[in-house]
């Protein structure tokens, strides 16, 4: 006769298996979600780089205003999407997210290169961009609480915002990390000058010359 | 016998103890994903709350032993300052169905609140009066010194049995193994939230888990409201230990030591009144965890012992390794709590103003939080099992209280272990 222990280690085996196939399909589809959505960001820069394109073909700087709209939507919704990446990465048990963040790193680099040079296109009617380091992982207690600032002063400056994690293994930012002496996170970088630690609504409103 | 209280320790060993465990939980939750460890707690909970469930499921058709001879029996009940109860208590023992006139001693510890006076005027009981409190123990070895009958029903001052549950109990004795044999404990006329909810805990720890214990011969309590005993071997083993603060668990160990098995009638309903506040609650809580403590430090020897069968291999160490996980699975929701209470913190600091910060969406929950469901979907199975076990029908107005046990009180359970385990640490005094 089979031992009780035997039985309830079986089912418990069974009951095992079936939780972890329940919390590997919720990460799957947390991350198709989220690769979808980076998908969004790497057309969007795409149609940046088409807006460029088109003005250094035809030298017509009447497309700013647009341009303008256009970035600081994407941007928006860019920088959203880093806190739901880090979200859903704090969430996750055994889905991988090296790939996602690639990819998301990637697109992101390119929508805020796209923006600078832009900025240079437009002169005047873009506003400056603020990068905000973050940190992949559990090791940045304080970032949730940097991000819920930042989006203060994003809708009171109507600034962009382009998060970077600083533990990147991607080699540009990487190089902005080294460029903005990026050693602690949360860290935000606003008008060239480096403001390390969590940072309130007002210092960073005073580093871009928001009042 | 007598209970050995250690000295208290000193408070600067106390604190770097303390700090020495908390280095330990910080160094496995730094090391450990939570995910993981919640997992794994789970795994253990599901584990074992199985082995618990398929061994009810083998067993729940074994009819109860029928009584060839009905044996002599003591009430005892010993009273201190229990005026309020022990009327009604009283009546209930009065009325206990039984073949064979069996008779009442009541033990007055020395009580102050006019209770000694009304219990003079009774009649039809034996009444030993003591002129020094001495505590429960004592009083009941008194007794059971005096008493006349072959079993001995030890009933607490606030506790009514059922008409029939002295009759369903005693035939359990047939057997020569059996030392001592309990009921099903059930809450009386519950009225505070925490009252309804321990009504719920009572079916699933006195219902289901004393039957499966049982059924594993792996009971090890009996519990103080009413338990029935042979009273001489009782005698022979030394009587209650005087001191105790689980004197029933101890007896119940000491039971187990000497090779005796303690059965559980859950037709037998025994209602007993339980704390209506938090703070009686807690009380009463770190006193039985803590009692359950000392005396697992006593009984060590039975733990992993294969000689006690069922309760040396699975049943005695799980449950502490059961008590340690849910306090590791509580200090860590309380560490990430003060994480995002801290986050918070800054996120005020920054703000200057009442604002709340939710540091994680509600809807992004952490994936491992899912496997929970499991755990509850087999625990919505044990309270169902427990209402049939207390031949209750699960009402609309039950799932409140079924909720209320399901999900918060488990915390408070947590809470309370690892209360017990630091008070008993510092070998602070004990609180009745």
């Amino acid at each position: 006769m089979v031992s009780v222990y035997v039985k309830a280690a079986i089912a418990t085996f069974l009951v095992f298996l079936l939780g972890m196939f329940m919390v590997r399909s919720i990460d799957e589809q947390r991350i198709a979600g989220l690769n979808s959505e980076v998908e969004k960001v790497s057309m969007d820069a795409e149609s940046a780089r088409l807006f460029l394109l088109y003005m250094q073909l035809e030298g017509d700087s009447d497309i700013c205003p647009a341009l303008l709209a256009y970035t600081g939507k994407q941007a928006a919704r860019t920088f959203e999407l880093a806190s739901s990446l880090q979200e859903a990465e704090r969430n996750n048990v055994l889905g991988s997210y090296s790939e996602v963040h690639r990819h998301y790193d990637l697109a992101n680099l390119e929508l805020y290169l796209y923006y600078e040079q832009a900025r240079k296109k437009c002169p005047g009617s873009l506003q400056q961009s603020v990068l905000y380091f973050y940190e992949i992982g559990d090791g940045c207690t304080q970032c949730g609480v940097q991000e819920a600032v930042l989006n203060k002063v994003r809708d009171d400056c109507g600034v962009r915002i382009f998060a970077f994690p600083s533990n990147s293994d991607e080699a540009m930012v990487n190089a902005l990390v080294s460029k903005y002496g990026i050693k602690q996170t949360p860290s935000v970088v606003a008008a060239n000058s480096t403001l390390p630690g969590l940072q309130d609504a007002d210092s960073v409103k005073r580093a871009i010359g928001c009042s | 016998m007598a209970f050995t209280r250690k000295e208290a320790r000193d408070p600067l060993v106390s604190a770097l103890l303390l700090g020495a465990i908390a280095l330990i939980l910080y160094a496995i939750f730094s090391a450990i994903s939570y995910y993981w460890l919640f997992i794994l707690i789970n795994v253990a909970l599901l584990y074992s709350t199985t082995v618990f469930l398929i061994t009810y499921w083998e067993t729940k058709d074994e009819r109860p032993p029928v009584a060839t001879r009905w044996p002599s029996v003591s009430v005892i009940i010993p009273s201190y300052n229990s005026g309020r109860t022990i009327r009604e208590c009283l009546e209930a023992v009065k009325r206990l169905e039984y073949p064979k006139k069996f008779e009442i001693i009541i033990v007055d510890d020395a009580s102050t609140d006019g209770s000694l006076e009304w219990l003079r005027t009774q009649k039809g009981i034996t009444l030993l009066e003591r002129k020094k409190n001495a505590g429960k123990a004592a009083a009941l070895n008194q007794a059971l010194a005096i008493a006349k009958g072959e079993i001995a029903a030890c009933i607490d001052s606030d506790t009514f049995p059922a008409p029939d549950s002295l009759k369903l109990m005693v035939p359990y004795f047939e057997s020569g193994k059996v030392g001592a044999v309990c009921g099903l404990v059930r809450v009386h006329k519950p009225h505070s939230i925490l009252q309804h909810v321990q009504e719920i805990e009572y079916y699933v720890a006195f219902g289901f888990f004393h039957r499966s214990q049982a059924a594993l011969d792996s009971m090890f309590v009996t519990p103080g409201p009413m338990s029935l005993y042979r009273r001489k071997l009782i005698l022979e083993l030394g009587g209650y230990e005087d001191g105790n603060i689980t004197e029933d668990m101890e007896i119940a160990l000491r039971l187990k030591n000497a090779g005796y098995s303690i059965v559980c009638s859950t037709d037998a309903h025994i209602y007993t009144e339980v704390p209506s506040s938090f703070g009686h609650w807690i009380r009463q809580r770190v006193r039985w965890y803590r009692g359950k403590i000392i005396n697992g430090l006593r009984y060590k020897h039975m733990l992993f012992n294969f000689n006690f069968g069922h309760f040396g291999k699975f049943v005695f160490p799980f449950s502490f390794f059961i008590e340690l996980m849910s306090i590791i699975a509580f200090s860590f929701i309380i560490y990430l709590n003060a994480l995002n209470v801290s986050n918070s913190l800054s996120w005020l600091s920054v703000n200057m103003v009442p604002s709340v910060y939710f540091p994680t969406s509600p809807l992004a929950i952490q994936s491992s939080s899912y496997f929970l469901f499991l755990s509850l979907c087999l625990w919505a199975v044990i309270v169902y099992v427990s209402f049939g076990i207390a031949k209750e029908r699960i009402r609309l107005s039950h799932l409140p209280k079924i909720a209320g046990f399901m999900f918060l009180y488990s915390f408070l359970i947590s809470f309370a272990y690892l209360l017990s385990y630091v008070k008993e640490l510092n070998r602070s005094s004990y609180q009745w």
